[in-house]
């Protein structure tokens, strides 16, 4: 008996061990964003001093969504062989548990992967480091390579945080052969009611899935963000809706969830039942096989997907679900932590990455860069740049990361699921009501 | 006769296990105490931290994502624990009664799965999953069964039961491994004399050696649902919690909690309750056991 007890109470302090490990972590504390941090000192002393000892960078940075990356990282290690720089994979879907755990345990990357226009989150935890000194030095020198629009995301209070590679937001490729197929044009700006229509033609006519976007909560959200600030930017409330002052009884998040319940419902959305839980490799692959007539991509990736294709593809808008189309995201960029190592050298290996001769090699693999430096000749390119006048890169959700963890992951999966409409938008607007309070 | 220890001798004892003991306090026992401490503290990993008393616990029992996420690790864990033991226990009394070599053979593969990392074997069955290419449905329609065919991980109904099975599949071997090891050490002369009063092998198994292999039973028992009940990478793995939440178990909640939602103190706070529920899970799981040994 007495050897049942300790072998039950063994047993019971491994599970418990196990377990509450995961809820602990180190106690290693950044120091605040900007004022507190490193970037008090000399940018223009930086260089030299480092320069002369080889300094580690950890580059969390590779988003190999991009083609270019591979050839962009192994420029930047040939051109800066005074840093011994380390390039780590990104993925997007888990990128804010990565920045966080790597900044909680207190050895962060020198440089993160991360979206300028959500940067609120980052810099109210005071995780990153005001980069204004290192922009503004030389009389803005560096600050003068940028498109100002795309840097600008990156602005909180007067302070930069965040420095652009590249604009991101999402398009639709559309299967030339598919709509042919199907007898429909492709059109450059699509009406909800159009895209449904669209839809149903290529399911009736030609058997395949006419719609896919991934399932990983920044991709399947876009359906759900672009919806609503479409329908509230019709009655000319998107400023409004942004600062969180739009409630959920506007009638644009019903609007909006309804449209997608009727586009999952109808097996518009490829593969149908499985559309919660389809990967990005899953439907660009499907895309490519021509299992499907419409992709919903970053406009990033949209040159390099269209020319691996073996059909012809089109780059069109967003469908717009109020009067026209209003497309979220804004920008990709990089950050450095405020506990960063060494922010002066990873200040250093920003510019060069950013600067025009690595942002051309970005380029001709079909990204148009945020360095205005570099003009960009493609027509598809030039065509897909003209999108961003539809860009509108303020989300109320951003401002705190359960809104945020609900609006873009959870809140359209639970009503697909059969959740009250009631329900789901009550979530949101108690969350939303805590956050702006 | 036993000789009592001299000083010297436990001095010298004690002198060994020092570096052990300090390892295991260093990286075992001082965490656990300091998540004690943050489990009752309102702190974002960064900042400094607060003292809030209960709060952490009283936000926990109104959580309806913590207790979601309670039923889904459970589900997962007693579910999981009840195929793989009996399904264990069955590979074990087949592999049993096949002769040494083959044994042997058989022993290693269908302890295969237990050696597999976990995020292998998600995505193992995520490809054989896939709703479109995947080949469960692909076998599931050239047997006409199409009708039986799912998006098997992004179907609510569907998503824990098959998280569950393969569960249940990996640790199988585990408790084969350990129930076989038990029955070779019953004595020969157990089955020849119930031979001889005409008891066949499924008579014998189940008068003779499931009463005598109840110790390994128990053992596997435990450890396949410690192991199943904490679920984080295969889980992740195969749907990151979803479709929406319907997947989410404690682990990958808190996770979420602490490195997405920067509340670590919270996060502390739903290990502990995970923990002890799983404790006292255990503690039942004893009492299930309870009855008389028999020695071999």
């Amino acid at each position: 008996m007495t050897k049942k007890r300790v072998f039950g109470l063994a047993l019971a302090t491994a599970l418990s061990l196990v377990v509450s490990a995961c809820g602990g972590a180190n106690n290693n504390e950044p120091a605040a964003s900007g004022a507190a941090s490193k970037p008090a000192a000399s940018p223009s002393a930086s260089g030299g001093e480092k320069a002369a000892a080889p300094v580690k960078i950890k580059f969390f940075g590779m988003n190999m969504a991009y083609t270019s990356m591979e050839e962009m990282g192994a420029e930047l290690q040939k051109k800066m062989p005074q840093y011994d720089i380390e390039l780590l994979t990104v993925d997007t879907g888990t990128i804010d548990t990565s920045i966080r755990t790597g900044i909680a345990g207190g050895s962060p990357a020198d440089i993160y992967f991360y979206w300028p226009q959500n940067m609120a989150n980052i810099v109210k935890d005071k995780l990153a480091l005001d980069l204004t000194p290192y922009l503004e030095a030389n009389g803005g020198e560096w600050k003068n390579t940028f498109t100002p629009e795309l840097l600008d995301l990156g602005k909180i209070e007067g302070k930069y945080y965040n420095v652009p590679f590249g604009s991101a937001y999402p398009v639709i490729l559309v299967n030339n052969e598919i709509f042919e197929k199907a007898g429909v044009e492709p059109k450059q700006e699509m009406t909800w009611a159009e895209f449904m229509a669209a839809c149903e033609q290529i399911k009736t006519k030609t058997g395949v899935s006419p719609f896919a976007v991934s399932s990983e909560p920044d991709r399947q959200s876009w359906l759900i963000r672009q919806g609503v600030m479409s329908l509230a930017n019709g009655d000319g409330k998107l400023e409004a809706l942004s600062k969180g002052e739009v409630a959920t009884d506007s009638g644009y998040y019903e609007t909006a969830l309804n449209n997608i319940k009727d586009l999952y419902k109808k097996g518009y959305w490829y593969p149908g039942e499985g559309a919660l839980n389809i990967t990005r490799d899953e439907i660009n692959a499907a895309f490519l096989q021509g299992k499907v007539g419409m992709l919903a991509e970053v406009a990033g990736t949209a040159l390099s997907i269209s020319e691996k294709a073996e059909f012809g593809v089109t780059v069109v808008k967003w469908p717009a679900m109020g009067p026209e189309t209003v497309l979220l995201g804004g920008a990709n960029g990089y950050f450095i932590p405020a506990n960063a190592a060494n922010p002066d050298a990873a200040v250093e290996v920003l510019k060069t990455l950013l600067g025009s001769d690595i942002q051309s090699i970005h380029l001709s693999h079909g990204y148009p860069p945020a360095n205005r430096t570099i003009k960009v000749e493609n027509p598809v390119l030039q065509q897909i740049m003209t999108f961003t006048e539809d860009l509108y890169p303020f989300e109320f959700h951003t401002k705190e990361a359960k809104m945020k963890s609900y609006y873009e992951g959870e809140m359209v999966p639970n009503y697909l699921m059969g959740a009250k409409i009631k329900d789901v938008l009550g979530q949101l607007d108690k969350l939303r009501e805590n956050a702006f309070k | 006769m036993a000789q009592h220890p001299t000083r010297r001798n436990i001095l010298f004892g004690i002198l060994l296990l020092a570096p052990a003991a300090a390892a295991i306090i260093a990286t075992t026992l001082l965490p656990v105490l300091s998540n004690l401490v943050i489990a009752f503290q309102d702190w974002n990993g960064f900042g400094a931290a607060t003292w809030i008393g209960f709060d952490n616990f009283s936000n926990a029992f109104s959580d309806s994502y913590f207790i979601e996420s309670m039923k889904a690790s459970f589900f997962i864990g007693i579910l999981s624990t009840l195929g793989a033991v009996p399904l264990g226990v069955l590979l074990a009394a087949c592999v049993f009664k096949v002769g040494k070599y083959e044994g042997s053979a058989y022993r290693v593969v269908l302890f295969v799965p237990v050696m597999i990392p976990l995020a292998i074997i998600g995505l193992l069955f995520t490809f054989l999953l896939n709703p479109e290419m995947g080949l469960i449905n692909k076998v599931l329609e050239l047997l006409g069964m199409g009708s039986l065919q799912r998006a098997w991980l992004a179907n609510p109904d569907t998503v824990l039961w098959v998280i569950a099975l393969i569960g249940a599949w990996r640790m199988a071997g585990l408790t084969m491994m350990l129930s076989f090891a038990s029955m070779i050490s019953i004595p020969g002369e157990l089955f020849e004399s119930s031979r001889l009063d005409g008891a066949g092998y499924p008579r014998q198994f189940f008068s003779i050696v499931l009463p005598l292999i109840r110790p390994s039973l128990q053992v596997s028992t435990v450890f396949s649902f410690i192991v199943l009940v904490s679920t984080y990478d295969l889980v992740y793995i195969m749907t990151r919690g979803g479709p929406g939440t319907v997947s989410q178990t404690v682990p990958i909640y808190m996770m979420k909690t602490a490195f997405t939602y920067s509340n670590f103190g919270y996060s502390a706070t739903l290990g502990l309750l995970f923990s002890v529920a799983g404790i006292l899970a255990i503690v039942l799981l004893q009492r299930l056991f309870k009855g008389e040994n028999y020695e071999i």
